[in-house]
């Protein structure tokens, strides 16, 4: 998904929506424990949703699907599949916290 | 037709209620009343008086569909256009959630930019179909 904040609108508003954007990676370490953690295939699937869900919007769209494909998996029970997904999605956290929003 | 300028959301990942925030006032100028369950939008809808409901689907408690079931045993609440939120993108999910009397459907990951646009559209369109 490619946004076109950056066509038209103000400066505040870009300024706004990249707070929001650094509120977001600075969350990311938080959710994932909350995935890696999560005790019933349930819980980690209902974060797995909630963070491919939220993901994209805020512009991080390859982080979304990574998190999608998980949350597939995680559904469907697939063990070592889902183990790969995770450490896929987790490298891409990595790879946003570290990129930040300049990504 | 009057003109859409109450937007209640319903969502209970709070990031997706920031990023809906951030879209609908500062993009779309609209008034917004955030909410994080659906019990939480039934108790405080009679007193926003929302020109348009957006409806997470998938929420703990009351689902988006619940929700809306019990909106539509309101008389002051019959009217009001509905937008459900989901990251459930099959053709065959979207008709279901059509047939529950939505005025459209919004898929997530959505676009903040856009999505004031949609909404306008979606309320415009529900306002139309809505029977007496």
């Amino acid at each position: 998904m490619a946004f076109s904040l950056t066509d038209g609108l103000s400066l505040a508003t870009r300024q706004q929506f990249l707070a929001l954007q650094l509120r977001y990676v600075a969350g990311l370490n938080a959710r994932w424990l909350e995935i890696s953690n999560a005790l019933a295939p349930q819980a980690m699937q209902r974060k797995l949703h909630q963070l491919a869900g939220s993901a994209g919007c805020y512009g991080f769209e390859r982080l979304g699907q990574c998190a999608a494909a998980a949350e597939i998996l995680a559904s469907s029970g697939a063990g070592v599949a889902l183990t790969e997904a995770l450490v896929v999605l987790k490298a891409e956290i990595d790879l946003v916290r570290s990129k930040g929003v300049a990504g | 037709m009057s003109e859409l300028r109450r937007v209640m959301c319903v969502e209970d990942d709070p990031d997706i209620r920031m990023i809906l925030e951030f879209s609908l006032t500062a993009l779309g100028a609209y008034e917004v009343c955030l909410c994080s369950s659906g019990q939480s939008a039934l108790a405080q809808a009679p007193g926003f008086k929302p020109d348009l409901m957006l409806l997470d689907v998938m929420m703990p408690g009351l689902t988006g569909p619940q929700t809306l079931a019990a909106l539509r045993t309101r008389q002051d609440m019959k009217k009001v256009p509905v937008v459900f939120l989901t990251a459930k993108a099959m053709p065959d999910e979207i008709a279901e959630l059509m047939r529950h009397g939505a005025a459209g459907v919004i898929i997530k990951p959505f676009d903040p930019v856009k999505l004031p646009q949609e909404l306008l559209m979606y309320w415009e369109r529900g306002c139309g179909v809505l029977p007496d």
